[in-house]
């Protein structure tokens, strides 16, 4: 059956690995097909394949918005490109999904977080969030439970982007009681936590820190891997709770 | 394409074709951009471009800067080696906005920017220019071939001819037309053929160069992963060693025994070395 409620939600998706698309997202999406989701999609502009890849994807979903980005920021500089792209034209609906391919070459257990991740796009599951949303609207942001980290400890971030994040915190002036954050960069919130943020805060003005090309946090702090956390306190700064599922 | 015609229009609203290219001439104020989205996401791989206004924009300089980067990410706009094609009009655009728009893109990622000036029809073209505003009659399109394939053979870098048919011109449409006929007519010819082919090998140049430094970059990024990972694993057997290793021998045997009881290993495993110890 599906389910009418034109502009409820909105995925950004940001795809690195070309073949993701079909081996992580189609079947995904396909099952979503009933909640009528707006799709935003942002690839590489530099893949190899990437002409034939936005055929593929305008022949599933031929209403979908597909833009191709340098690869600056990961997959954070891709969901700031899209948030830019929302904004600028103007779209509407009521909450936003945050995803990415989530491959995680470097790490042994990539497979195992993309899966826990995932599950706040799993179809059984997506009626619970939207009925969290509906009826507390308190909740700011939604993510996977599993994976809901607090790196704080009432002085300073136990991570190497301790400075980062102190810098972020201060540059975009975030009162936070709540330091929690969901890894992985993958949850739902609400709409006008995004368009309030961002239209004090440029999403491109914010994408132009990040930095370049693949790299992981393991010898060094990074804004990339701030903005990871930050994404969350977007939404617990403005007074929203982050709840899991 | 070694000559690509291009449809100048001065606001979206006019683009009729989804085939022909659209440079959209960029005034000094942008207040369509979700429709200009809208069409550009509809049009095929690089049939977009802008022309940059003569005058600074109306708006804050960032903002309008914001909004052609915005437009560079999409499919449909025109790239060069993965740089955001501009054009300008020569001795007009205002330098400082070429300036911060160059270092914006580049801000986002972006190797730079591809300019293209633009001259008049009736001008004489300098060397190495070869973007033209046709706004009445037909271009000596054969000169420009045999100019291009000149100035090509000495260099790497020549960019393709492009022709910008203003839609304010008398007939625009029909002057598209004629010029594409032009162009079919001249396909034939050897001149145009051994051109084309010489711009198909510069492209192939290109594309190669890029794969290579794709391939570079992949290369770099799994040598990199696998740092990280063998990172990981020496981490797990620290852990190993710390947690586990350090204990005495008869604690250790006393775990297996456990593990038998348990279930987790068969009884006949403790005596041998090479039974298969764990039962998954």
């Amino acid at each position: 059956m599906k389910i009418h409620c034109a502009n409820m939600f909105t995925l950004l998706i940001h795809i690195f690995h070309p073949e993701s698309w079909q081996d992580i997202f189609l079947p995904r999406l396909k099952a979503l097909d009933r909640f009528a989701p707006r799709l935003l999609v942002n690839l590489w502009n530099n893949q190899k394949d990437v002409a034939p890849l936005v055929q593929l994807i305008r022949s599933d979903f031929p209403d979908a918005a597909i833009i191709l980005t340098p690869n600056q920021g990961r997959d954070v500089g891709g969901k700031l490109a899209l948030i830019d792209l929302y904004l600028k034209t103007k779209m509407e609906s009521d909450y936003l999904v945050l995803l990415h391919d989530k491959k995680s070459p470097h790490t042994f257990e990539g497979k195992e977080w993309r899966e826990k991740l995932f599950r706040i796009i799993d179809e059984n599951i997506v009626p619970r969030i939207l009925s969290e949303f509906k009826n507390n609207p308190d909740t700011g942001i939604i993510g996977a439970a599993e994976l809901i980290r607090n790196e704080y400890d009432g002085n300073k971030f136990t991570t190497i982007n301790n400075d980062k994040l102190k810098e972020l915190i201060r540059l975009y002036d975030l009162k936070l009681t709540d330091h929690r954050f969901v890894a992985g960069t993958m949850f739902w919130v609400r709409t006008s936590v995004i368009q309030s943020f961002f239209s004090r805060f440029s999403p491109l003005l914010c994408r132009e820190m990040l930095e370049e090309g693949n790299f992981t946090d393991h010898l060094e702090g990074k804004y990339t891997h701030s903005w990871e956390r930050l994404f969350c306190w977007l939404a617990t700064s403005q007074g929203f709770l982050l709840q899991g599922i | 394409m070694l000559i690509n015609r291009w449809l100048l229009v001065d606001h979206i609203g006019q683009v009729r074709s989804k085939s022909e290219r659209i440079c959209l001439q960029a005034g000094p104020s942008f207040n369509d951009l979700p429709e200009v989205i809208r069409i550009v996401q509809q049009l095929p791989a690089g049939h977009f471009s802008v022309m940059m206004p003569g005058e600074p924009p109306h708006e804050k300089a960032d903002r309008y800067i914001e909004m052609l980067l915005t437009l560079f990410f999409h499919p449909g706009y025109a790239v060069a080696n993965y740089m955001p094609i501009i054009f300008t009009t020569a001795n007009t655009t205002p330098s400082a906005l070429m300036g911060s728009l160059e270092s914006k893109a580049r801000k986002q990622g972006f190797a730079g920017l591809s300019v293209r000036t633009v001259y008049p029809g009736e001008d004489q073209l300098p060397d190495g220019a070869f973007s033209l505003r046709v706004d009445r009659s037909k271009p000596d399109l054969a000169g420009m071939i045999a100019a291009w394939t000149k100035f090509s053979l000495s260099t790497e870098a020549a960019q393709e001819i492009n022709l910008l048919v203003a839609t304010t011109a008398e007939d625009g449409d029909a002057l598209c037309s004629k010029l594409g006929n032009e162009v079919e007519r001249l396909s034939g010819t050897d001149r145009y053929e051994v051109a084309a082919r010489l711009y198909e090998q510069q492209c192939a140049i290109s594309r190669y160069r890029e794969e290579l430094k794709r391939m570079a970059n992949k290369e770099r990024d799994n040598e990199y992963y696998l740092g990280v990972q063998m990172q990981e694993r020496s981490k797990g057997m620290e852990w190993y060693h710390r947690e586990y290793e350090v204990l005495p021998l008869w604690y250790k045997r006393f775990g297996h025994i456990i593990k038998v009881i348990m279930g987790k290993r068969s009884f006949r495993s403790l005596f041998t070395d090479d039974h298969k110890k764990d039962k998954v």
